[in-house]
């Protein structure tokens, strides 16, 4: 595997965790009685999951191209990744943090290609 | 200060006991503190601490009796107790309607609606901590109300309904619907509504009635009424403000539950404090029932013993719960007593009979008031025995909301009064621990009489009380409007500022935990173990475990070791060991269960029944959820 394959598939995983992260959230806030429903914090990780996603597809249309913005969302995927399971932890939504892990595990592999070219 | 009157007087009455009074024998729980003694106690010993994680929803009944407070109608407010008798499940709503409920399934039998006006005619909030329940003790044969059930409403109306068609039964007050308010007859400023259930023993409803706080200077005094439960006809009146004080002063009502000595005929009474709350300057004279526990003889009013539990009130320090009745082991004999507990934090365990402690209670001195005209009283009642549920002294600045505030803590503490307990308010704002809002609210505790462990579940919540000069108040509520966190004390010549002391995001100032529940051996006063209790829950966010939080409502006790208990902060009810505090079991519900939950059992099935409605003053979040679990069959 290249480091392309790693560029390619990184922003995949992360969407994909976050995609799985905004059902749970949405879930979450309209399900009654699951003690988090129409919170404040349950509507943020809604939110945040979803802005994870999109900045995820938009690296990945990105393609490398403008690396600016995507080494800018990138980071930003990041902090929003760590907020989102912190907040999911908090709002003992167990499974808000395991895609949060699924999201990180892809977030790391897109660090494959900067590690393969400082390696080179 | 302490009334010994009647004594001599008792008889040992010798009619059967009433249902209530005998609760524990047949597993019912049919008073708002599940018996008379209001020992919250259930011989039921199905569920376990090994099995009660097995817990599942036997049933859940939504009664849409709800307001979030939208088109004008106040928020609702659910503290009710369920009505376990009769083979029914009775439930008052915020609503004042009464629901009848099949124990097994949740299904309704009846409703009753009072049709009561909806409005904050007293408080701003739609109130209900539910419905009473008696029956004849020797029915008359196909005549209707043998069995009744009573709610009261805001509006001062006590109706009484037949507990097994729903109807209103005729021969009470008019048409059913007794109205309070025509004995509402001294300083009538606001209806007395009725949002606690009469207590019921024979024949007798004693109820108490809920005002207007910290409104007026003069205000209704709180009288409580003694009601012949079949006809509505007032027996007695008993007045705990002195005659030739209610020009000056008011209240000392009894918003709270009561409890009852079925063999001694005796009704105890949490009195709370006169009118204003928080100055004093204007009624200097001694208001010896106010701010006591008082016992009175159920038949005819007359008063027993009282002893006053915070000398020239000036703190809101109602006393808010029913005395939990209990007979003592010390030294081979047997003492009738009660333990009352308080909103200052300390649990006076009193012989019942003649109110003297059983446990030493010392006055101590304590500071003086520097608001002109006031002046607080020298002394105190302390207790050390049992240790009380809240540390003598405030908790101190917590690091954590000092730093999330800026700072702000530290320098708001800096400029407040702080002299210990009992500081009094003050011009530059002081700091009140334990305040108004409790230590232990009017959920009070549990007792097991078999083993002589009490469960009570507490709050440590620090205040801020300021007084506001009247020219510079009047400038606040410009108009007449009022200002949340404000109170004119109208008449006096300070208004009063209320405020919990949190830093600028909401985080409380003071170190955690903020709530606690507790076990003693009530015989010795030693405290088994105490630990944080519930969870604070901001925007849905779980705080850590070991702040604890906030309660409001009491827990239930099984004589199989488990305690039962919403009242926390989350949306959450749980089950915790008698043994250890341990939390053995938790169930989100729909809102804060900001009440007595119920057990009983039924077909040879236990069930655990909470009230899930919430109350705006705790969290925010209203429901009307009722919901009741049971193990797997």
């Amino acid at each position: 595997m290249n480091a392309s394959f790693f560029q390619r598939w990184s922003p995949c995983v992360v969407a994909l965790g976050a995609a799985v992260g905004l059902i749970i959230s949405i879930i979450n806030y309209f399900t009654p009685g699951n003690g988090i429903s129409g919170t404040p914090g349950a509507l943020l990780v809604i939110g945040s999951t979803l802005a994870i996603l999109l900045a995820a597809t938009v690296i990945w249309f990105l393609a490398g191209r403008l690396s600016w913005i995507g080494g800018t969302l990138f980071v930003l995927i990041l902090l929003g990744i760590l907020g989102t399971a912190f907040a999911g932890y908090l709002l003992e939504s167990a499974w808000l943090p395991v895609t949060m892990a699924v999201c990180l595990a892809g977030w790391l592999t897109g660090l494959v290609p900067a590690f393969s070219r400082a390696t080179a | 200060m302490k009334y010994l009157s009647f004594l001599s007087g008792l008889t040992v009455l010798p009619i059967g006991l009433v249902i209530a009074a005998s609760a524990q024998a047949q597993d019912l729980w049919p008073t708002f503190n599940g018996n008379l003694q209001a020992q919250k106690f259930s011989p039921a010993d199905q569920i376990t601490p090994e099995n009660v994680h097995e817990l599942e929803v036997a049933w859940e009944v939504h009664t849409g009796d709800v307001s979030t407070g939208a088109n004008g109608r106040p928020v609702s407010a659910w503290s009710a107790t369920p009505i376990f008798a009769n083979d029914t499940v009775y439930l008052g709503t915020p609503f004042y309607r009464i629901f009848a409920l099949a124990p097994d399934t949740g299904e309704v039998k009846w409703v009753y609606d009072s049709d009561a006006l909806l409005e904050g005619l007293t408080q701003n909030i739609l109130k209900s901590r539910g419905v009473a329940y008696w029956e004849a003790e020797n029915p008359a044969d196909g005549q209707p109300c043998q069995k009744r059930v009573y709610i009261g409403t805001m509006d001062a109306k006590l109706h009484s309904v037949d507990a097994d068609t729903g109807e209103a039964c005729a021969e009470f007050g008019t048409g059913g619907i007794l109205d309070v308010n025509t004995w509402n007859t001294t300083n009538n400023k606001w209806p007395l509504s009725l949002f606690q259930p009469p207590t019921v023993f024979e024949d007798t409803l004693v109820l108490g009635w809920a005002g207007k706080d910290w409104a007026d200077t003069v205000a209704p005094p709180g009288n409580v009424f003694g009601i012949d439960a079949r006809t509505g006809d007032l027996k007695w009146t008993f007045n705990p403000i002195p005659a030739d004080m209610t020009d000056l002063t008011g209240t000392a009502n009894v918003w709270a539950s009561m409890s009852v000595d079925p063999e001694a005929g005796i009704v105890y009474l949490p009195v709370s404090s006169p009118s204003p709350n928080f100055y004093g300057g204007d009624r200097l004279q001694p208001i010896p029932l106010a701010s006591s526990v008082t016992a009175l003889h159920i038949e005819t009013g007359d008063l027993v013993w009282s002893r006053q539990l915070v000398h020239h009130d000036i703190w809101d320090y109602d006393t808010n719960a029913a005395p939990t009745l209990i007979d003592i082991e010390q030294d081979g004999k047997t003492i009738p007593a009660l333990v009352q507990t308080s909103k200052q934090g300390f649990l006076y365990v009193l012989n019942r009979m003649t109110g003297e402690p059983i446990f030493p209670i010392e006055e101590r001195p304590v500071p003086a008031s520097t608001a002109q005209g006031e002046q607080a009283s020298p002394t105190q009642p302390f207790v050390s025995v049992p240790e009380p549920v809240t540390d003598p002294e405030w908790p101190g600045v917590y690091w954590l909301a000092d730093l999330a505030g800026g700072g702000y803590c530290s320098r708001t503490a800096e400029n407040l009064v702080y002299e210990g307990p009992f500081t009094p308010p003050s011009l530059e704002g002081t700091i009140v621990y334990p305040p108004t809002s409790g230590g232990i609210e009017w959920g009070g505790g549990a007792v097991n009489p078999e083993t002589g462990t009490y469960i009570v579940n507490s709050s440590n919540i620090v205040q801020i009380y300021k007084l506001i000069p009247r020219e510079e108040f009047d400038k606040i509520e410009a108009g007449g409007t009022e200002v949340a966190g404000f109170f004119p004390m109208s008449g006096s010549p300070y208004g009063f500022e209320l405020r919990a002391f949190l830093n600028p995001i909401g985080m409380p100032c003071w170190n955690p935990p903020y709530g606690t529940m507790s076990a003693y051996n009530i015989n010795t006063g030693e405290l088994l173990w105490r630990k944080p209790f519930g969870q604070v829950q901001q925007w849905g966010f779980y705080m850590p475990a070991d702040w604890g939080s906030v309660t409001f409502g009491g827990p239930l006790l099984t004589s199989s070791g488990v305690i039962f208990i919403g009242a926390s902060m989350d949306r959450r009810v749980r089950a915790v060991s008698e043994q250890t505090g341990e939390v053995l079991w938790k169930a989100n519900v729909d809102a804060n269960s900001v009440a007595i939950p119920a057990t009983y059992t039924y077909q040879g099935k236990q069930y655990v029944v909470f009230v899930a409605g919430g109350n705006s003053f705790v969290a925010p979040g209203v429901s009307d959820q009722v919901i009741a679990f049971a193990l797997p069959d």
